[in-house]
């Protein structure tokens, strides 16, 4: 393998890396946007 | 020109007059009014009823409740500065090189600075209850009570606070981190200088004045948690959350002793007074200006 798809390999592992853990970040900010769909009943799970 | 002919310009005193004016209203006169409650009893509204001289201070400063308050302020305050610079500092280092939908994880980076603390608390409840709550049932059902349980309690409330400020300490870092010139960087990865010592030697020293305004402030705004511990815990369990400005709240409008809250307002505008003023000092030590 050539330096040149070596190094695209590389900068695409960071970049999912780095989107992965903005997802991360944020899944609390997800988590509340999913349970904005449910109603009372089902947030409390009686 | 001679003395006589000097005007003094009165249009720029008339432009700063309502700014002033608001300053003075809802900064300064809110100050000097506490500062003279401290001094005296109130009644339950908090208006004057008569002077006291020093004896509110030695009946606030004599209670163990009130240290044990401040002690847990200082340790709130202190995990919510560390995590919360060092985590910005990290993913700013992360973003700080411009690539290709960049954007992305930038954006994801500094959302959570756009949340208001009440949504924000709400979501950490729903993570955090024990009752049907996130958090343990990703732990296979277990039981924990995050929010009413110690330690759990308080990291539960720093983590809600840390998860809030990081995005605004991050935005100041990655434009410190970005002013940096690419040549400097450059050269020094010539020089054979690796990525820490590239970060120790020529990013921190570079972005100093950007690292000292985001610890400045971090550090107003770690004393003054109060919506996450209002929502989340009410300063429990056992006042294991309590922090001065919760202390200070539940003092004004709960029990009606607003001669007690502002002595400890005081007393927390000192501490954050003497720690930024310690910031200070160092400031012409450790920063360097271009």
């Amino acid at each position: 393998m050539n330096p040149g798809p070596k190094k695209r390999i590389r900068e695409a592992a960071a970049f999912g890396c780095k989107l992965a853990l903005g997802l991360l970040f944020i899944s609390p900010l997800i988590v509340g946007v999913c349970f904005s769909f449910q109603n009372d009943q089902e947030l409390c799970g009686c | 020109m001679t003395k006589k002919n000097k005007k003094i310009p009165v249009l720029p005193y008339v432009l700063i007059l309502p700014a002033m004016a608001l300053f003075f209203t809802f900064n300064f006169y809110p100050f000097l009014k506490a500062v003279f409650l401290s001094f005296s009893m109130t009644d339950k509204s908090g208006n004057f009823t008569e002077w006291v001289g020093l004896a509110n201070w030695k009946r606030v400063l004599a209670k163990n409740s009130f240290w044990e308050v401040v002690a847990v302020t200082l340790k709130m305050a202190a995990i919510n500065l560390l995590f919360t610079f060092f985590l910005a500092l990290y993913f700013a280092l992360l973003a700080m090189k411009k690539v290709r939908f960049s954007k992305w994880y930038q954006t994801m980076y500094a959302l959570p600075m756009a949340i208001a603390s009440s949504p924000a608390a709400a979501i950490f409840l729903f993570i955090f209850r024990q009752k049907n709550g996130l958090l343990n049932h990703l732990l296979g059902n277990a039981a924990i009570g995050w929010t009413t349980k110690m330690p759990y309690a308080l990291w539960a409330v720093c983590s809600m606070t840390i998860w809030m400020h990081i995005g605004v300490s991050f935005v100041f870092l990655l434009v410190g981190f970005r002013n940096v010139p690419e040549e400097v960087l450059e050269s020094a990865w010539l020089d054979g200088a690796g990525p820490f010592s590239r970060i120790r030697h020529i990013l921190i020293p570079m972005a100093s004045p950007q690292l000292f305004f985001v610890l400045f402030l971090n550090i107003a705004s770690s004393f003054r948690s109060f919506a996450q511990i209002k929502l989340l815990t009410g300063g429990g369990p056992a006042n294991g959350t309590k922090n001065l400005i919760y202390y200070i709240y539940e003092n004004a409008i709960i029990n009606g002793r607003f001669e007690t809250a502002c002595v400890q307002a005081i007393f927390l505008f000192l501490m954050i007074f003497l720690v930024t003023q310690l910031q200070f000092a160092l400031e012409k030590r450790t920063v360097y200006y271009q």
